[in-house]
């Protein structure tokens, strides 16, 4: 069906629905609030007329109060009063008050006071009340209305006898309008009066004893009159009573109707919801009270109303829900209906589409029945099994399987926890067929269940897979083999001990050794015959160390010239090469080689093996031979070995040592041996040197350099700048102890910058301060020389410090200069064209090649301290500083002596002109901090 | 009281169209029973004039009761003008004749002249219904009953005047009486002075044929303990003069009076009312419309009567006035006299 039919179809059925609810809802309203209509109706009549004889009572009790007195042959009589006032607010519990109001002329009102105070009415004085209840006495007038009665009275009333009425507008109204008519008026009291909210009947009374005819003569004779309150609430109450189904207002009105006086009783003012609709209600009856008129209002109180609306509601709720569940009910058969058709023609259409389907894939397709039992087989299927359909159906599937395919690496996925209720397996397997070539296949059969999950069959698909797992196969090796010597990579090789490890009892034996081979000087075929020659070499080399290494022995690449071996079997507590390892002698073997177990017998056979190998190992290329040499650190895998670091540190060790020693040879490690301890010393500094360029623990010392000729004066015009280290308890270290670590991991560069930074940073401060224009010598080591990205690093710096380059003075090592000459070259050129000057450092320590130094052109050249601090004694030091200055001189540089720590030497150098010293006599190395302390530092204006 | 104008017809269940017709059926049936056919003729005889206080009241209280009753005519004697016998027969045969022409239904009177002249004379248990008012204290002397006459007597309240004049002076017992030297004052004075006796009062005639007289005879009340003041009937040109002015201001006894005209002159005042004399008149004659034999309705009196104080008089008088009667009575207001 289109979605806008069944849109429209939607949406007709809602209007529908609320259609059919608002019509039975309105109804059951309309039926119940006409029923209840007519029956309030009649209870109100009933009601009203009850209301009516009461009001009449009433109205007709305050006529005979005016009649008694107007017979009375003396008028007002307070004891007569308040015997009639008790009677009549005790039998009708709806008249709250009574009271007697007089007209008093002035000159009358001392002798009423007194004559009422001898009839038992308090004393009073003409007062007022405003509508706050506030009572004020009043000034003299001619004529007063006053209260002079009050029934009941206690001492809350009693306040009000003096009260003259003609003060109040609404009273004197209320009093004239009833002597007009000669009717009983009712009245607004103050707000605050005894009985608020109540209605009074004010009736006039009059001189001598008869009622004036006219209402001029009625207005010259009155002598005052009675008012009684009366509560409509009590009477509603008693014409009510608890069961009264309506809710009962009586209003009235004032008499110029502007004034609402009385609203008695409760929902007047409500807005019913059913009255909305229904207008029938709310009744009004009108009464006469007096001369007035009177409304009562019967309204359908809430609840009542309420419950129509709410029967209502659930009568058009349950037509509501009739209609919705017929309409439920037709439309879920005729869906089913149209249901059942799609099903079968969208079966018969899967169907077809589903035997094209496996009749169309590639991948081989069979199905079986709930006992396996094959019962379909797609065509690719068949191509690979190379049979035809009818030889495969009927049979069972595991044996079909099993006859052709041989299965490897199985996996299971289940749909729940229940391991016997496989719903699919996926597996490789390998086609036995040898007249075809290798195949594998991806397999995966899948069950067929039923709604109630029970196995109703299985489908098996088989994907040809071969060439997928001939490239995975080849990736696999080739992220575990070198890609140049098909050797095991790095990750092969630690993952091979790794699994050797593991092995603790086998390790226990000692019969595991690991070692690295590090060609001597590969580097020199790489210059001398290129690359591909040295290519060439390794390849050459893999395949004789593996010719070599007895078969226990893996050799792997690690990387550049650097190969590694392990020993991976051995045959019980007999190792594998004892035999013709543990005899052989070598002058080899570098460090104290003293064999002191067989653990050191099985390391020492296996590094005499390839010792011996490469004292006679020459690569030969077409113009050139190269004897080819190696050192060699090996260590054997103890149980105290938890991980492969461990393990690779000493060897790492050994082998450094081994090359540390004078290249050529091999060295097992020891840890009691001395230099194995100094180069493991080396290397703690390494987490130490990590987490001072983490956390800033480096700082910056100053040493001066001065002119020979101007002495050890201070202002100095240039400093040294010297790297420390403070360690976890807080001690300065110098750089000789941690220099090889950084530079042997790597961290040297790290810490170049950071020197850079560093010192930058605070000379930025010195701007404006005598110390302006001094020159600061930062040391660059050879890492850092033939960094190509260090000229960046220090523009970068220089102009974010904004730091003037005459200030900057880059100290290069004669080694680092020499190891990567044109890297170097580039270095000081940029420095040079910056501005800033170069000192080649430790000049004669090295090689002390002129050569090169007649190719730099540096700045200063810094003569090393072992030719300075003995050349007043030793006439070679002498010498050799003289040269050295010579030639610097020569070459237009400028000399500074290092180690100058006497005044002695400082005239040697003077006497021979070197320009400058450096050292304990000048000044030792201090915090640059110092430098920078406002204290001392000159500002200059 | 219930005015059924609620917006529901909460009393009504005969159906509207039937209604309108019932209601006027009803009406007309009503006013058949009740109600004289306006053919019927009612004639009013006042013993006086037009503008005499007491019998205009009186004849105003008749029409307002009778209005649709029936169609009444006046005819007036004029006693205060017609004094002589040959006046008093002149007016009274033309009244007899206007009788004999117009033939009433029933015959209205006020006052003595007519009751004594034309029906206790000419009409004694005659067929013409008669219906007599303001006849003074006694009707023995007219020899009333008749079959065709009823009535009311005007009783003064006598007893009660006396009763308070004795109170008032502080239990005087020394009274004087001011009247005209005419028949009817000296039949008041007798009937009165047989009252007084009754309380022990002394009461002295004390008559006076002119104004002038009158005033020389209020100067001899301060003689006596109080004084009652008689009407001003057949007193010509009375008016407030200076000299009465005078004459008032030295009267210090308290003055009593049975006539509302005398009041300007008088401390108490205890008065009949005209209005009750005529209503009750009205309410026999419409009876005797409606079939009544007039000797089947007895002879009634009034029992309504007014306290009045001047207060002016009052306030100059030596003896001191209980000041709660006087908060009972009325007050003399100009509107109350004209």
């Amino acid at each position: 069906m289109p979605v806008t039919t069944d849109n429209t179809l939607k949406l007709s059925a809602l209007m529908g629905a609320i259609v059919i609810f608002t019509i039975v809802a309105l109804l059951a309203l309309w039926v119940s609030h006409s029923t209840v209509t007519k029956e309030l109706s009649k209870q109100a009549l009933r009601s009203t007329q009850q209301i009516n004889e009461k009001l009449t009572l009433v109205s007709g009790t305050l006529h005979s109060m005016a009649a008694v007195h107007q017979a009375s042959a003396t008028g007002f009589e307070p004891t007569q009063f308040e015997m009639f006032a008790d009677k009549l607010v005790s039998n009708q519990a709806s008249i709250t008050a009574t009271g007697r109001y007089d007209v008093v002329l002035y000159e009358d009102l001392e002798h009423l006071q007194s004559d009422t105070q001898l009839h038992g009415v308090v004393k009073f004085q003409p007062t007022t009340i405003t509508d706050e209840g506030i009572i004020t006495p009043l000034d003299s007038k001619s004529q007063y209305t006053i209260l002079i009665a009050f029934f009941p009275q206690d001492p809350v009333s009693a306040n009000l006898i003096g009260l003259d009425f003609s003060e109040l507008t609404s009273t004197q109204s209320a009093i004239l309008e009833s002597i007009s008519r000669n009717a009983p008026i009712p009245a607004e009291l103050p707000a605050r009066w005894l009985a608020t909210g109540q209605l009074n009947l004010f009736v006039p009374t009059y001189y001598g004893y008869q009622i004036p005819d006219s209402a001029e003569d009625r207005s010259l004779q009155t002598d005052g009159g009675y008012f009684i309150t009366l509560d409509l609430n009590e009477i509603i109450a008693q014409v009510t009573g608890d069961e009264f189904p309506l809710s009962i207002g009586i209003s009235v009105r004032s008499i110029n109707n502007d004034t609402l006086l009385v609203n008695q009783g409760a929902g007047l003012n409500e807005q019913q919801i059913a009255t909305r609709f229904f207008p029938s209600l709310p009744i009004k009856h009108h009464l006469r009270i007096g001369s007035e008129s009177a409304t009562v209002v019967y309204r359908t109180p809430a609840g009542v109303t309420q419950t129509q609306l709410l029967s209502a509601m659930i009568k058009g709720l349950i037509a509501l829900a009739l209609f919705l569940i017929g309409l439920a009910i037709f439309t879920a058969v005729k869906i089913s209906r149209a249901e059942t058709v799609a099903n079968k023609l969208a079966l018969a259409k899967e169907r077809e589409q589903a035997l094209v389907t496996l009749n169309s894939l590639q991948d081989g397709v069979i199905t079986t029945d709930q006992a396996d039992i094959i019962e379909f087989v797609n065509p690719s299927m068949l191509d690979v099994l190379n049979t035809n359909r009818a030889a495969l159906v009927g049979l069972p599937l595991e044996e079909v399987l099993s006859a052709n395919f041989t299965a490897e690496n199985s996996v299971a996925s289940y749909n729940d926890a229940d391991s016997s209720n496989i719903s699919s397996i996926n597996s490789i397997r390998q086609l036995l067929d040898n007249s075809q070539e290798t195949k594998f296949f991806d397999c995966h059969s899948s069950a067929i269940v039923d709604q109630d999950n029970n196995k109703i069959g299985a489908i098996l698909t088989m994907r040809d897979i071969s060439k997928e797992h001939a490239l995975t196969t080849k990736l696999a090796h080739q992220a575990t083999h070198d890609a140049l010597t098909a050797l095991p990579n790095r990750r092969k090789f630690e993952s091979l001990l790794e699994k050797i490890m593991l092995q603790k009892e086998a390790v226990a034996s000692g019969c595991f050794v690991v070692g690295y081979i590090d060609l001597d000087q590969f580097k020199l075929v790489n210059d001398t015959v290129g690359h591909a020659a040295g290519d060439a070499l390794l390849k050459k080399l893999a395949i004789d160390l593996e010719s070599l290494a007895p078969e226990n022995i893996t050799i792997a690449r690690l990387g550049g010239d650097e190969f590694g071996f392990i020993s991976t079997k051995h045959n019980g507590n007999q190792c594998a090469n004892d035999d013709n390892t543990t005899n052989q002698k070598s002058d080899g073997y570098r460090p104290n080689n003293q064999s002191k177990n067989k653990n050191t017998k099985v390391a020492t056979g296996i590094a005499r093996l390839f010792h011996e190998f490469f004292q006679s190992y020459f690569y030969q290329t077409q113009d050139n031979t190269f004897s080819i040499r190696a050192s060699i650190g090996l260590t054997t895998i103890k149980p105290d070995h938890s991980t492969i670091n461990d393990v690779l540190t000493e060897v790492d060790i050994a082998c450094y040592t081994a090359k540390d020693s004078g290249r050529n040879g091999y060295v097992i490690y020891d840890a009691e041996d001395v230099e194995t301890k100094q180069r493991e010393g080396e290397m703690l500094y390494l987490p130490m040197l990590q987490t001072a360029l983490k956390n800033d623990r480096f700082v910056l010392y100053t040493q001066p350099i001065a002119s020979t000729n101007a002495g050890t004066k201070n202002p100095f015009h240039h400093y040294e700048c010297l790297l420390r280290l403070i360690d976890d308890d807080g001690e300065i270290v110098t750089p000789y102890k941690f220099i090889v670590a950084a530079e042997r991991y790597d961290l040297i560069n790290d810490i170049d910058r950071w020197v850079i930074e560093s010192a930058f940073s605070q000379i930025d401060k010195l701007r404006g301060t005598a110390l302006e224009n001094t020159i600061f010598s930062i040391n660059l080591s050879g890492q850092s020389a033939v960094d190509s990205s260090m000229p960046d690093f220090i523009e970068e710096k220089l102009t974010e410090h904004n730091i003037n380059s005459s200030n900057i003075c880059f100290e290069l090592t004669e080694t680092a200069v020499i190891s990567n000459f044109a890297q170097a070259q580039k270095l000081i050129a940029f420095a040079r064209n910056r501005g800033c000057t170069i000192a080649l450092d430790d000049f004669g320590a090295g090689a002390s090649s002129y050569g090169y130094l007649k190719n730099l052109e540096v700045d200063y050249l810094k003569i090393d301290g072992q030719f300075v601090k003995e050349m007043t004694s030793n006439k070679v030091d002498f010498e050799m500083v003289r040269s050295m200055n010579a030639v610097g001189k020569a070459l237009g540089i400028k000399t500074i002596a290092e180690f100058v720590e006497s005044e002695d030497i400082m005239q040697e150098l003077a006497s021979i002109n070197v320009d400058f010293a450096q050292g304990y006599h000048i000044g030792k190395p201090a915090p640059m901090a110092d430098l920078l302390d406002s204290d001392r530092l000159q500002y200059v204006a | 009281m219930l005015d059924n104008n609620s917006t529901k017809a909460i009393n009504l269940t005969i159906p509207r169209p039937l209604m309108l017709p019932i209601l006027l059926l009803a009406m007309a049936t009503a006013s058949m029973a009740t109600t004289p056919s306006i053919d019927k003729k009612c004639l009013y005889v006042s013993s006086f004039h037009e503008g005499h206080e007491w019998s205009d009241t009186i004849e105003n209280s008749i029409r307002e009761k009778m209005k649709g009753q029936c169609e009444l005519r006046k005819v007036e004697m004029d006693s205060e003008n017609n004094t002589s016998p040959d006046e008093i027969f002149k007016v009274t045969n033309s009244i007899i004749k206007v009788i004999d022409d117009w033939q009433p239904d029933v015959v209205i009177t006020s006052d003595d002249t007519a009751a004594k002249y034309l029906i206790a004379t000419h009409y004694r248990d005659d067929k013409t219904p008669f219906v007599f008012s303001g006849v003074n204290g006694t009707v023995d002397e007219y020899g009333f009953p008749f079959k065709n006459v009823t009535g009311i007597i005007e009783v003064a309240p006598i007893k009660t005047m006396l009763r308070e004049a004795v109170k008032i002076s502080r239990f005087g017992r020394r009274a004087v009486y001011l009247g005209p030297d005419i028949a009817l004052e000296k039949k008041n004075f007798s009937r009165m002075k047989l009252i007084a006796e009754e309380f022990k009062i002394s009461l002295e005639p004390l008559y006076y044929s002119s104004f002038s007289q009158w005033k020389r005879a209020l100067l001899k009340i301060n003689e006596y303990d109080f004084a009652v003041m008689g009407s001003n009937a057949d007193t010509k040109n009375w008016a407030f003069d200076n000299e009465l002015e005078t004459v008032l201001e030295v009267i210090k006894k308290p003055t009593f009076t049975t006539d509302i005209s005398m009041m300007p002159y008088t401390a108490f005042g205890f008065t009949k009312l005209a209005t009750e004399q005529g209503e009750w008149a009205a309410e026999v004659a419409i009876r005797i419309l409606n079939g009544t034999p007039p000797n089947e309705i007895p002879m009634a009196s009034n029992k309504k009567w007014e306290f009045w104080v001047n207060e002016d008089i009052i306030s100059r008088l030596s003896t001191p006035i209980n000041r709660r009667l006087l908060r009972k009575a009325k007050r003399l207001q100009t509107a109350a006299l004209d």
